[in-house]
């Protein structure tokens, strides 16, 4: 099987969410000597890629997602400590997301986490009902570039504007980029409490984060 | 007898088997995959509405062995509270097949509704899910439903300010939202002239704040009722099973507010409808509620009146209506606004599609619940209305004029395109609360035109 038929089965594996399958692949990666950052960002990313742009289009549902998921997890369990055995692991940007307080409903901030972690960001997810300052407390404990934060409640909303309030009073707020989301948060309630980044669905938050990275970078 | 069973079910959420919830999540995603595969349950997009009894039939079966093996996952102890399938039976067989709503001369009975049921379905209208201006907007929002002559029963309006306070979960002011929701939903109703209307809920999110709304003389009597949420999908905590045990004692009905996501952890459709009745079966079990609302919406587009969440929602009433006397509520959760044409064809259908699977109907959400003060009473008419044309027609008959409604808004259901419409202060006569000409206006236009499609709309 040559590099880039491989690949294409490793994707397709991710796809699938055969993870036996995308595990074998990662063995024959390494066995063939090629170079395991190569396979995980042809392989791997593209066939999460693919999922993503399926999700977006209701194409298939979230358990595909979570199977795919699983599957690249597994993969990546088997390429990415030889990736960095050889130094060529990529320096991940780092989210930390969390459902705000008083909102135990996670379905949608679980979909933009795993999202990012296919996509190549560094998740730590806090879960649901998580106080504003354990987000930051999170945040600056790992280093992160993203402080995401989610609900499905008009009544958690103003612990957003809380969040921003916060950080700014702690003289913080320049280092993080804040992004929301959720049912009852819309584009423009995002711009008015500051938030830099707000997406309508997973899909959405992802090329928005990835946007505003960059658009960080080239500052 | 019922609160003594709260006693056991207690007991099982804390010695039930521990599980990750994580690990909860993947185990229901792979076992209704599964069972959608063993069962050999398929959608039909062109069939809106499933016509074949046996798969119903399949779908009961399935959700009653996913909920026998789930358990009902408590998300305090993380632990599944398991039942036996004989248990399940005898609770099942004590339900009645009706139930009195409401008080006095106002008071009406909701019937366990059939596959099909010539009987028009009760609706239980509001603001469901979206967010309402304080006082006497509010006041004025809720009367436009109850002064609805169809209408039979309002509640569920969201507030997002209360004395100005922005309100948060859990603080006093939340606490007080409950107490004037009630008091306001009754104001609406006396000045409909329909004192003893059945209110359905008072929309404040901690189950210790809607306790505040429980007042016999300015808020919620035990002929009115409270929603108790589920959790998604097939979980609940100690704190709801806390506000079951105050709302029984109370005598209050008791709403099972589930809020299926088609696309989610269930998957598609058929995975959906198998977890939802599932939801439904431990909503009877460990909140005794007298009705259940079926609140489904699409994992991306936030509405249920698509063509995959219709046959989802009527594959639930018609499981339900065929082997159980689990009363189902279609909470209609649309992508438009009010002042649309789509708004009012979106309900059109989602009363059809509800009405002929033995359903009653609830609603209308609208915009995905994003925009404040759009709902008036004028889109909970049609959608009753609708409802009440299709009772007795026969699913093949559904299916022809769903046929024909659908492709009329399904193109733009997307949140992004569908029309937001206005506000209702902007729809409505504030003084009588009744709709200017614009919109109902346009209401007639679109109930002549569900005529000529064969939906005789009023």
């Amino acid at each position: 099987m040559s590099e880039a038929q491989l690949f294409e089965e490793l994707a397709n594996a991710v796809y699938a969410g055969d993870d036996a399958k995308a595990v074998e692949l990662s063995r024959k990666v390494l066995d063939a000597g090629i170079e395991p950052l190569k396979a995980i960002n042809e392989g791997l990313m593209k066939g999460m890629s693919r999922v993503g742009d399926d999700f977006s289009q209701l194409k298939i549902y979230l358990p595909e997602v979570m199977l795919a998921a699983e599957a690249m997890k597994a993969a990546l369990a088997v390429l990415e400590p030889e990736a960095l055995k050889r130094g060529k692991a990529t320096v991940k940007s780092k989210v930390v997301i969390a459902t705000i307080t008083g909102d135990i409903h996670d379905i949608g901030k679980n979909i933009v986490a795993m999202l990012m972690k296919a996509n190549g960001f560094e998740v730590h997810d806090l879960g649901r009902d998580v106080p504003i300052d354990e987000l930051i407390k999170k945040a600056e404990e790992v280093k992160a570039d993203f402080i995401c934060a989610s609900t499905l409640l008009s009544t958690s909303m103003p612990y957003m504007e809380d969040l921003i309030a916060l950080l700014k009073e702690r003289g913080i707020r320049e280092k993080y980029i804040v992004m929301v989301g959720g049912g009852p948060v819309t584009r423009e309630w995002a711009a008015s409490i500051g938030a830099d980044g707000y997406g309508d669905d997973g899909d959405e938050a992802v090329k928005v984060a990835k946007e505003l990275l960059q658009r960080r970078g080239a500052k | 007898m019922k609160t003594y069973r709260l006693d056991e079910v207690t007991r099982r959420a804390l010695e039930g088997p521990f599980m990750d919830e994580k690990d909860f999540d993947m185990k229901l995603v792979r076992r209704t995959r599964e069972l959608v595969k063993e069962y050999d349950i398929r959608y039909d997009p062109k069939q809106p509405v499933c016509t074949d009894d046996s798969v119903a039939d399949d779908v009961y079966e399935a959700a009653m062995r996913l909920l026998l093996e789930m358990g009902f996952y408590c998300q305090t102890t993380k632990r599944s509270i398991m039942f036996e399938e004989g248990e399940i039976k005898r609770v099942l067989r004590s339900l009645p097949e009706s139930i009195v709503l409401g008080s006095g001369k106002d008071a009406l009975t909701m019937n366990m509704r059939r596959v099909e049921d010539p009987r028009p379905p009760v609706i239980h209208a509001g603001p469901t899910g979206t967010l309402c201006t304080e006082g006497e907007v509010y006041v004025k929002t809720m009367r436009s439903f109850a002064q609805e002559e169809v209408i039979d029963s309002v509640g569920a309006g969201t507030l997002a300010t209360i004395d100005g306070f922005k309100i948060r979960k859990g603080t006093p002011q939340e606490f007080r939202a409950a107490r004037l929701l009630a008091r306001w939903a009754r104001e609406a109703i006396s000045q409909a002239g329909r004192p003893g209307m059945h209110i359905n809920d008072v929309a404040v999110v901690s189950p210790e704040a809607k306790l505040c709304a429980l007042d016999p003389a300015y808020g919620l009597r035990p002929s009115d009722g409270i929603i108790v949420s589920q959790m998604i999908e097939l979980k609940t905590s100690l704190q709801h099973l806390s506000l079951v045990e105050h709302l029984q004692s109370y005598g209050i009905h008791i709403g099972n507010l589930m809020t299926p996501i088609l696309g989610g952890y269930s998957g598609g459709p058929e995975g959906t409808a198998i977890v939802n009745v599932a939801e439904h079966i431990a909503g009877v079990l460990c909140y005794s509620a007298s009705y259940h609302y079926c609140s489904l919406t699409n994992v991306k587009n936030l509405n249920g009146t698509d063509r995959p969440g219709l046959w989802a929602i009527s594959m639930v009433g018609q499981a339900l209506s065929r082997n159980s006397e689990i009363m189902s509520v279609y909470d209609c959760y649309c992508a438009s606004g009010p002042g649309e044409e789509m708004l009012l064809l979106e309900a059109a259908a989602g009363g059809v599609a509800a009405s002929v699977a033995g359903m009653n109907v609830m609603g209308c959400g609208s915009c995905g619940g994003k925009l404040v003060d759009h709902s008036t009473g004028l889109e909970a008419r049609m959608l009753k209305e609708a409802a009440a044309a299709a009772a007795g027609m026969s699913r093949a008959d559904a299916n022809e004029i769903l046929n024909k409604v659908l492709p009329k808004y399904e193109d733009r259901l997307d949140i992004f395109k569908a029309p937001k419409g206005k506000t209702f202060q902007e729809l409505y006569d504030l003084a009588s609360a009744r709709p200017k000409a614009e919109w109902q206006g346009l209401y007639d236009k679109v109930a002549r035109e569900l005529s000529d499609l064969g939906l005789e709309v009023p």
